[in-house]
């Protein structure tokens, strides 16, 4: 079982993808599905592995003292889980919205190869192997962004790649000064720069650049502003991608730099994960009270997007076990329950063309399975057991209040109160009897007994949905469970903190 | 370190201690007893909705009382707590729908202040066990935060001076039955909370103790005098039951004055909830069935909530007279300063209670018929609910049911429990008096909810519109500008090719080069 | 073993002969012969590279004459490299032109579709010429080779633009030529000698030879195109056929800049020509921005991609300011401007290609109406995008090893400027590129679509081969590394430890 395989199966998926051209619907299908089965079991058959101790690795030289690297361990092995499960989900949902669209060839290789890339990232050995598979993400994520060739998002698009090879080039700068410095860029857990400390000037503006490389895909304030405009992009993108694959990775990257490149000794020791930390909490609440004032579901969605992915940011630069494990245990965690929401906000969109939150009123009533789903999602990004989001807030404000830093404790539950503020009127209009001509000239009783008759969308988008809403439900439930995100990021990140266990 | 992460699935632990068989019975008799009745009276076209919303909500508010850890409390409160939404705001008109807003908010914050209270003490005890919590409260630098956060949550939940107005927002559009489970039992959970968090008994905080009486006081008169002025007969028994809420925390505060006092403030606050929870969940379920019903059988309905309005305001032989005294004991036991003025100020508060009691029938009384409360069945849960009022807590085998059975025999203290009645009656009397003559309304000057409502009303005018999509590409002049730079570069470039320009270009550089490098 | 100690010259044997024999036959038979030629030319330049890692540095004296009379072949890893980038893209280019030259009915044999086998293998076998001399003088003679031959090919389309573009091209060659006899003149009146080899040993800083050594430099950054000597390139190479662009711009502008490559480094000691060093560098950025902002405002496809080498030279030139510096500086930076030259070669002529492609389906290149090529035409827009990657300089690409090299070794030097200006390079790149691609995967609307068969020609996958080999180049950079650790065949500088 060799690491590579779950980078090189999309890839290949991708790759056939291509070549097989618009015309031959049922090969995609057939390779897609059975490209996103097989890897799902290869990344878990790591995955057993890595719980037994048995880390694969991978690894060729490339550049003059540097080597391109893949290792299974339970880190990158979480991430590449996450991103490989929900990649099976989301190719059933997008199969249905997609049904009509165009240029499916190019959108199911180009969203295979950003999940090769994701997967590359995830189990990268090194700083320079996430580099390469996150440029390729950066690249791979475009087509996708501007798939439907308006002017709309052909400017969204620009806007991404303005921020995204910017991040780009920071990190490249950021990296080859590293490899000047220290000599290596590989990941050790606990941090790798110790004979190079004393060279704390350039360390910090090292990692001021790295981070800035990691903060456009993390959406750090301000970097952000490519990710609500990206929401122009098909429903399984902004699914998948702008809320797992892609926002990810550069939060990833952040964890690895924090917890395996740095140390979480050293970063809190030269001063570099305070600033962070305080970024990270600014853009909580910038991302939460923005999220409150939009009217376009996705916007909205995305802006929560940004909150939520820099309570990862604030657990790792908090570098307390608890609150780093809280961290990575998000990144799972946020990725159930977000892909959950975009998934009905896509589903919304394509069977009742509804995008913003004034015209929801009622359609609880006629996509029940949906906003049910939607309303477990919700419950679990605002933070309450026993859905998933409470079992990674809730190590985040412990290891927040051990390591001394109250603020974040209270900016915890302030955004969790934020986010009911900006997903409950959602849930609100939804359980609302609707107005008598909201869908079409027929009530909403109408409506809901004739939805009663039939299906209340296209199954191939009704299932996913109720189906990433019951994992994250289940990731919840089963917390204490070995394997369930949060044993599993406490197992990865041990090593970190030397003298901690879990 | 952490030992959830090794606890059974989902990290919870349940447990059956005194608090949560006192709890859990009271909960369990309270919800489901309102379920029946709700279910007789819910339209049937709406009994799914009723369900979809009160199931989870009666779920966590029963299960709460056995919850031994903090995320299973934090989950059962907010199970409990956040589908009550659906019941708060169930009318689904203006009013329903503002009232369901601000109880959110009320709720989301409280569950955001108890969150962050648990993580506080957890981080000191690496544990989530309640009573390692507790400890942590006294050990943690930052007790005094979680402490502050504690009351803060559990008391927007009891509707604390501030938040009075929460309460009668809560029962005022939710269907009969759900109101009265969350009068009765949803709003208990603050107290339970209270009980299991603070360390009542385990140490002396005289500071705390002071600001809990306080607030408790304040409460207590605050609710009274919003109570008596609201309009509604829902709206009145709501600010009682803030009132009463107020005196529970009289209770608590004076626990944490003295160790000694612990046992006696938890009989007290755990007789209060026993003893208003029934009684107003029976004056919920009474009002609605007084207005299902007209004229004589009308005043015979109300004339039956005559035994819980007593009980509230603790006359003789009700339930309400065990937990007064239950209550006197506890503050009687701590001798600070707070302790004595709200033991000088206890009576006054039942007066209070029994004007909000009087402003309640009198409302009650004269609104028009409406609801489904005259049948039998619902009736027949009243008539249940009333033989619980009247025995339940007498039943109970516990000290402070036994000593307050005992001082029945003595005339002063049936004089204490009586006065404050009659002198509320004189006051009201006074007050219908003066009504009459002044020709208009003087009493229904506060909107149920005060100053919630405003504000609340007050925000959404000023909602702004949906902010319009932010204009795409750049502005005519930036355009402009591009051109301009992209003729001039095009232009420049084009400059180079010309022969001229080329070779001198050359030649330049030629020196250039040969300069330098000799 | 005997023809091993061959292959220097064969490789410029071999091709000249095949550049003969196709001049007599058909255009039929001449493109067999190219392909068969081209093959067996790739092949030898890859023994050439075996044997360059295997043995070191060959040197081989025609007819057994050593020098100083007779003439040096010198074959070292450096040179190596460009021979195999030369054979690679030389045979990609070999395969699609017969493709792209094929007629489109049986009795119309298409433009110059004679002489272009004839002038493409007479092309190939200079530039081998070129870099293996050893002799600046037969520099001169490889140079003019050269440079003819692509003026031929320039204008072997019909029509008043190639033409004009054709000669505004030559006279830009003859002028460089002769400003580089010039040099050379001096130089022999100074060193008394041309052999490469030997004036490594016996350079010395008289005015005399370091004029005619700027000269010679001063001609080459003109037949390179280095900004603001580039006035010929754009037009010379967005007018010739689509497998002629490919070349020149792939190719061809490497041979000057290696001849740059072998002075400044092998030939001359450290430090000689002191801030002229400098001045290069400078020269070296200022064509990267450039450069880019005009292939950021063109209107045409392969006007873009000219000017997109105008900068794309500019990264070849950063090496020679930061050559004096100590430390691993120097290899690394030369590894670096290898990788980017190799990579450069390989994804400019895919673009190239992909541009000819485009040219020909839509008959027209105009990048606004090329609107929905990404549905239309996928091949070429994959082409196009994959290219990209290297002209970014993102990875997996060579350009992002190059760029990751040239950053480093800016850093390691102390010379940060440098690195800024690669990374800015790489941001403008991704601006030029993104716009062309953004308008491919526009919504077409009404515009024209492409004419006749959609089918991509079989030959037409050869360029999106030449650009995925582009942006992988990151896994062959140890390839390059061992090649250029082999070591140099001149002795002056020693640059490779």
């Amino acid at each position: 079982m060799s690491p590579w395989l779950p980078v090189l199966l999309p890839a290949v998926v991708s790759l056939v993808t291509f070549v097989a051209g618009e015309e031959r619907g049922r090969l995609r299908v057939a390779v897609n599905f059975g490209g996103a089965l097989i890897s799902a079991v290869v990344v878990i058959r790591l995955a057993v592995d890595a719980y037994a101790g048995r880390v694969h690795t991978w690894e060729i030289e490339t550049l003059p003292g540097l080597a391109v690297g893949l290792s299974s361990d339970l880190l990158g092995l979480l991430y590449a889980t996450v991103a490989t499960v929900l990649w099976g989900v989301t190719l059933v949902y997008a199969f249905g919205y997609m049904s009509h669209a165009e240029d499916r060839a190019r959108f199911f290789g180009f969203f295979a190869l950003c999940i090769a890339s994701a997967n590359g990232i995830a189990l990268s050995n090194d700083l320079l192997t996430l580099f390469v598979f996150y440029e390729v993400l950066s690249l791979a994520t475009y087509p996708l962004v501007v798939h439907s060739g308006t002017a709309k998002a052909l400017a969204a698009g620009r806007r991404y790649l303005y921020y995204a090879l910017g991040g780009g080039a920071a990190l490249l700068v950021g990296l080859v000064w590293l490899h000047v410095l220290s000599g290596s860029l590989a990941f050790v857990p606990g941090g790798a720069l110790a004979s190079v400390a004393d060279h704390v000037g350039e360390l910090r503006a090292i990692f001021a650049l790295l981070v800035i490389g990691f903060g456009v895909k993390a959406a750090l304030v301000p970097l952000h502003g490519w990710l609500p405009g990206a929401m122009v992009a098909p429903a399984p993108v902004s699914a998948l991608l702008h809320a797992v694959a892609v926002v990810k990775a550069g939060v990833f990257g952040i964890v690895r730099l924090v917890n395996e490149v740095y140390g979480p000794e050293l970063a809190r020791s030269i001063g570099v994960a305070q600033p962070l930390a305080i970024l990270a909490a600014a853009t909580i609440l910038f991302g939460s009270i923005v999220a409150l004032r939009q009217d376009d579901i996705k916007k909205r969605l995305a802006y929560s997007t940004v909150a939520q992915l820099s309570y990862i940011t604030l657990g790792t630069a908090l570098c307390s076990p608890l609150a780093a494990i809280g961290a990575l245990a998000h990144l799972a965690h946020h990725a159930a329950m977000k892909i959950t929401m975009f998934f009905t906000a896509g589903s919304l969109a394509e069977t009742h063309h509804i995008k913003s939150v004034s015209r929801l009123d009622g359609i609880g009533r006629v996509m029940p399975l949906t906003m049910w789903s939607f309303a477990i999602a919700s419950f679990g990004l605002a933070g309450l057991p026993p859905v998933a989001g409470f079992f990674s807030k809730f190590p985040l404000g412990v290891g927040a209040a051990q390591a001394g830093e109250i603020w974040a404790v209270i900016l915890f539950v302030t955004s969790g109160a934020l986010a009911v503020g900006y997903l409950a009127p959602i849930l609100i209009r939804a359980a609302r009897r609707g107005d008598a001509d909201a869908f079409g000239d027929r009530s909403a009783d109408e409506a809901h007994d004739a939805a009663r008759r039939r299906p209340e969308s296209d199954p191939r988008m009704l299932w996913p949905i109720v189906t990433v809403a019951l994992l994250a439900l289940a990731m919840g439930l089963l917390a204490g469970v070995p394997g369930s995100p949060l044993d599993w990021a406490a197992r990865a990140l041990a090593p970190s903190f030397v003298g901690w266990t879990p | 370190m952490i030992d959830w992460m090794t606890l059974v699935p989902g990290g919870t632990a349940y447990t059956v201690d005194e608090l949560a068989t006192v709890y859990g019975l009271l909960f369990a008799v309270i919800w489901l007893l309102s379920a029946v009745y709700a279910w007789m009276t819910v339209p049937a076209r709406e009994r799914s909705r009723f369900l979809s919303y009160y199931a989870p909500a009666a779920a966590g508010g029963i299960l709460v009382a056995f919850a031994a850890d903090a995320i299973s409390f934090y989950l059962c409160f907010a199970l409990m707590a956040l589908p009550s939404w659906g019941l708060v705001a169930w009318s689904g008109d203006a009013q329903g729908r503002l009232a369901g807003r601000l109880y959110l908010v009320a709720t989301v914050v409280g569950e955001a202040l108890l969150l962050a209270a648990l993580a506080l003490t957890a981080a000191e005890a690496e544990s989530i066990a309640l009573p390692a919590l507790r400890d942590a409260m006294l050990t943690s630098p930052y007790g005094d935060l979680a402490f502050a956060l504690t009351i803060g949550a559990f008391g927007l939940k009891l509707g604390v001076v501030g938040a009075s107005g929460v309460l009668p927002l809560t029962y005022g559009h939710a269907p009969a039955g759900a109101a009265a489970a969350l009068a009765g039992a949803a709003a208990k959970v603050g107290v339970l909370g209270l009980l299991r968090l603070l360390p009542l008994g385990q140490a002396s905080e005289p500071g705390w103790s002071s600001v809990v009486v306080g607030i408790g006081v304040a409460s207590a008169f605050v609710a009274v005098a919003l109570g008596v002025l609201t309009t509604t007969p829902r709206a009145v028994l709501g600010y009682s039951s803030a009132s009463q809420m107020g005196l529970v925390l009289i209770g608590v505060g004076v626990g944490l004055a003295d160790p000694a006092a612990g046992a006696a403030a938890v009989a007290a606050a755990v007789a209060y909830s026993l003893h208003h929870g029934l009684a107003k969940a029976t004056l919920f379920i009474g009002e609605d069935v007084a207005r299902g019903s007209a004229g004589r059988s009308r005043g015979a309905m109300l004339a039956l909530a005559a035994l819980p309005a007593a009980a509230l305001v603790g006359l003789p032989f009700t339930s309400g007279f065990a937990a007064k005294y239950a209550l006197k004991d506890a503050v009687h036991a701590v001798s600070t300063e707070s302790a004595h003025l709200a033991e000088a100020l206890l009576p006054w508060a039942a007066v209070g209670t029994a004007l909000l009691m009087l402003r309640f029938f009198a409302l009650a009384a004269g609104q028009p018929a409406g609801g489904d409360g005259h049948r039998p069945g619902p009736r027949a849960v009243y008539a249940g609910l009333i033989a619980f009022v009247a025995g339940a807590v007498w039943a109970w085998p516990a000290d402070w049911v036994a000593s307050a059975a005992k001082s029945l025999t003595a005339p002063a203290s049936l004089w204490a429990a009586t006065w404050p009645a009659l002198a509320a009656v004189a006051l009201g009397a006074v007050a219908m008096l003066v009504a009459r003559s002044a020709d208009r309304d003087l009493l229904g000057v506060v909107l149920p909810g005060d100053a919630w409502t405003l504000a609340g009303r007050a925000l959404l005018r000023r909602r702004p519109a949906p902010s319009a999509p932010a204009a795409t590409g750049g502005s005519a002049r930036q355009d402009e500008a591009r051109d301009a730079v992209t003729r001039w570069l095009v232009r420049a470039d084009g400059a180079l090719t010309v022969w001229s320009v080329a070779a001198g270009m050359f030649v330049v550089l030629a020196t250039v080069l040969v300069v330098l490098a000799t | 073993m005997s023809l091993a100690l061959h292959l220097p010259a064969l490789l410029v044997v071999v091709p000249l002969a095949a550049a003969a024999v196709a001049f007599v036959v058909g255009p039929r038979a001449a493109s067999w012969i190219a392909l068969v030629t081209g093959a067996l030319t790739a092949a030898l330049a890859a023994a050439m590279a075996w044997l360059a890692v295997t043995t070191g540095p060959v040197s081989y004296a025609i007819g057994g004459w050593g020098a100083p009379l007779g003439i040096n072949l010198i074959a070292d890893g450096t040179a190596a490299v460009f021979l195999v980038l030369v054979g690679v893209v030389g045979l990609a280019v070999t395969v699609f032109a017969t493709g792209y030259f094929r007629p489109a009915t049986a009795d119309d044999p298409g433009p110059g579709h004679g002489m272009f086998w004839t002038l493409w293998l007479f092309m190939w076998a200079s530039l081998n010429a070129l870099f293996l001399t050893g002799d600046v003088f037969n520099v001169y003679v490889c140079l003019e080779l050269v440079g003819l031959s692509a003026v031929a090919l320039v204008t072997i389309s019909e029509g008043a633009e190639p033409l004009r573009a054709g000669m505004r091209y030559m006279f830009a060659s003859i002028f460089g030529a002769m400003t580089y006899l010039l040099g050379v003149a001096l130089l022999y009146g100074a060193a008394g000698r041309l052999d490469m080899r030997q004036l490594a040993e016996s350079l010395d800083h008289s005015v005399a030879a370091q004029t005619g050594l700027a000269l010679m430099i001063a001609a080459l950054l003109l037949k390179t195109a280095l900004v603001p000597l580039h006035f010929w390139l754009p037009s010379a190479h967005a007018a010739a056929p689509a497998p002629v662009s490919a070349v020149l711009s792939a190719l061809v502008v490497k041979g000057s800049f290696f001849v740059v490559l072998r002075l400044l480094l092998d030939v001359m000691p450290p430090g000689y020509l002191g801030d002229a060093r400098v001045l290069l560098g400078v020269l070296g950025g200022a064509a990267i921005v450039w450069g880019s902002l005009q292939a950021l405002f063109q209107q045409r496809l392969k006007l873009m991609v000219a000017y997109s080498t105008v900068a794309q030279v500019g990264y070849l030139f950063i090496i020679f300011p930061l050559a004096a510096a100590g430390g691993t500086v120097l290899p690394t930076a030369l590894l670096g401007t290898l990788v980017h030259a190799t990579s450069h070669g390989l994804a400019k002529a895919a673009m190239f290609l992909a541009a000819g492609m485009a040219l020909k389906r839509y008959g027209h290149d105009r990048i606004a109406d090329l609107a929905g090529a990404a549905r239309r035409t996928p091949v070429l827009a994959a082409t196009f995008a994959l290219a990209g990657v290297t002209m970014m300089g993102l990875p997996p690409s060579g350009g992002f090893a190059a760029k990751w090299l040239l950053v480093g070794a800016s850093l390691e030097a102390g010379q940060w400027w440098w690195a800024l200006v690669v990374v800015v390079g790489g941001l403008l790149a991704a601006a030029y590129m993104f716009r062309v691609l953004a308008h491919f995967i526009a919504d077409p609307g009404d515009r024209p679509g492409p004419v006749g068969n959609l089918k991509p020609l079989r030959t037409e996958w050869v360029p999106l081969g030449l650009a995925a080999c582009a942006s992988l180049l990151l896994f062959a950079v140890p390839l390059l590394t061992r090649l250029v650790e082999s070591g140099t065949a001149m002795v002056g500088a020693g640059v490779i430890p």
